[in-house]
């Protein structure tokens, strides 16, 4: 149930992160609906408001079924298939939702041809010269602090929980940490992109590149303090209480939360500022406003373009340059990341939880297999072999702790153990060698029972 | 000032860019004396090499349009003394474009009227 809850509280959220950020693609916006370059009145025509309805239904209509897919996962047995479930989910909430996009697009630019007017007209790169390379908002001191701050904590929480002897705690809180770092590598990233050209008055330009370039700063430094009290959180609750995990699902539903609510609110700061910028925009000044480089108004493919990076005219922030090299290998691995690691991590899953445990005695040695070889002891390092039918209180330092698996190295009290059981089983081996106490069972009892007679023997 | 690069163009990427300083300079989109990129920034901004612009910077300075100083990196000149005379490759294109405005079925009043026109355009008036 708690697994269910931090599936919940972590995964729900970005459904309706997906749902608000591609709402406003039918709204005419900089120029563009669904990514094609439009004119303001063009919009009230019957056919575009057609098309417009259209994608308002398909995308509720999505919307609905897509919230109601985890309910099923509160259902399902074990722990690896609502994993499954969910992270199948999360992939069609990245995926799905741009289906209705495309189709409204390719709409879109087929009534614009109708027209008669061209979706493939710019050949030609515009840059402003005007302070070339030095529209910049990204300052090192303002993202120090937290990068110090969670810095501290994760060299405190590795120091604490090594001499504990539970490093694993202290990794899990430097991964948090190191996201405060990301968060300035991507602001100073964004930060070097281009000035963008809205208008051949160069003060437009440059003063809204920098209007928007500032935006993205105070949202990554948000979400760099975010995720420093989010670490920092995080390790007091593995210092107070290693074992409850209400707390950190309170944290970590706060945490979510709180970036949800940066994105929105950087949305609409960026709203207000294109709508400033209204007026004073003229014809599309850049080599992305070819509507037919866009395709399904969400990929973008231009060969002549060099950048790597545009922005988006879908969403919020930019996207990558397919016909560049770069923008190949970057979407290579979303890509790889989306449709190979992640089916590939629940399939491992599902293994692990539903191969049999498989306990042996083979060669004058007790064999524990399970997706390959986990231990093997020689029966001569047996000090002593004792059937129990009650578990100590297992901690897991490292390993794989399912309902229905124990694997790896777990703490008993104070002493560290080694265990390769099935907690649902009756009984157990406890097994003392001279370095190592071990928790064993078979798949079934009365396995277990035969191999403690075969090593007491 | 909005430079426009054509990838198509026949025209290398280095004459595009000394063509649209030019007339940045003439039409006072550029002002005298105003501090230029840098090499390597303006490379970045087009999403080009170095050395293509650098190429555009050194032409522009033997043809007596921008300065170059160690510290402050280009400068649009400060003042243009001209002798009043085009340059003999700027001559031939002139010649070229009139052959073409002939060709098109322009009369000599339409095409004087024409430079006129942008004459006065790069003067602001």
């Amino acid at each position: 149930m708690v697994v269910q809850i931090i599936f919940f509280v972590a995964m729900y959220p970005i459904l309706f992160l997906m749902y608000f950020i591609l709402r406003p693609a039918g709204e005419f916006k900089n120029g563009y609906c669904f990514a094609v370059g439009m004119k303001r009145d063009w919009i009230g025509q019957k056919e575009v408001v057609e098309i417009q309805e259209g994608y308002r239904r398909e995308a509720k209509r999505l919307l609905i079924v897509l919230a109601l897919i985890p309910f099923v996962t509160w259902v399902l047995p074990g722990f690896a298939i609502p994993l499954t479930v969910w992270m199948l989910w999360m992939v069609a909430v990245c995926i799905l939702p741009m289906i209705p996009v495309a189709r409204a697009n390719g709409r879109l630019k087929r009534w614009k041809r109708a027209q008669g007017f061209s979706t493939s007209v710019f050949s030609e790169t515009y840059t402003e010269m005007k302070n070339a390379g030095a529209v910049r908002r990204v300052k090192f001191l303002p993202f120090l602090i937290p990068m110090l701050l969670s810095g501290a904590v994760a060299a405190g929480s590795l120091a604490y929980f090594g001499r504990r002897d539970l490093p694993a705690y202290g990794v899990v809180v430097v991964s948090f940490a190191l996201l405060t770092a990301l968060c300035y590598g991507v602001a100073l990233w964004m930060d070097r992109q281009k000035t963008q050209v809205i208008s051949n008055d160069s003060d437009v330009n440059v003063n809204y590149t920098r209007a928007k370039k500032s935006l993205w700063k105070n949202t990554w430094l948000g979400m760099a303090w975010t995720n420093t009290v989010y670490t920092a959180v995080t390790a007091v609750v593995f210092v107070i209480n290693r074992s409850t995990v209400v707390a950190l699902v309170w944290a970590t539903l706060v945490y979510t939360a709180a970036l949800v609510w940066l994105l929105l609110l950087h949305m609409k700061k960026s709203d207000r500022i294109d709508a400033h910028y209204e007026e004073k925009r003229e014809e599309p000044y850049d080599a992305a406003a070819d509507d037919d480089a866009w395709i399904g108004g969400v990929i973008y493919y231009n060969k002549k373009d060099k950048r790597t990076m545009v922005s988006q005219r879908i969403g919020i922030g930019t996207t990558t340059n397919l016909a560049t090299t770069t923008g190949k290998v970057f979407d290579m691995i979303g890509l790889v990341t989306l449709l190979v690691v992640i089916p590939f991590c629940c399939i491992w899953v599902m293994l692990e939880e539903y191969t049999p445990l498989q306990l042996a005695v083979k060669d004058a040695a007790l064999v524990a297999e399970h997706l390959g070889v986990a231990y093997e002891l020689p029966l001569a390092d047996i000090e002593k072999i004792t059937l129990i039918e009650e578990l100590p209180r297992l901690r897991k330092l490292n390993g794989n702790g399912m309902e229905n698996i124990y694997e790896g190295t777990f703490r008993d009290g104070a002493e560290r153990c080694e265990v390769f059981l099935n907690p649902q089983n009756g009984v157990f081996l406890q097994i003392e060698t001279a370095e190592e106490t071990y928790y064993m069972s078979a798949a079934e009892d009365a396995a277990t029972v035969e191999i403690y007679e075969a090593v007491a023997r | 000032m909005v430079l426009v690069i054509d990838d198509s163009s026949d025209i290398p990427i280095y004459q595009q860019l000394r063509n649209q300083i030019v007339i940045g300079i003439s039409d006072g989109r550029l002002k005298p004396g105003e501090q230029l990129p840098t090499v390597r920034a303006l490379a970045e901004e087009i999403g080009v090499n170095a050395m293509t612009v650098n190429k555009a910077y050194q032409m522009l300075k033997q043809e007596g349009y921008i300065v170059t100083e160690r510290r402050n990196g280009a400068r649009v000149r400060r003042e243009f003394g001209g002798d009043g005379q085009l340059s003999p490759e700027a001559a031939e294109t002139l010649r070229r474009i009139i052959s073409e405005a002939k060709l098109a079925g322009m009369t000599q009043e339409e095409f004087v009227a024409l430079c006129k026109s942008h004459f006065e355009q790069m003067e602001g008036k």
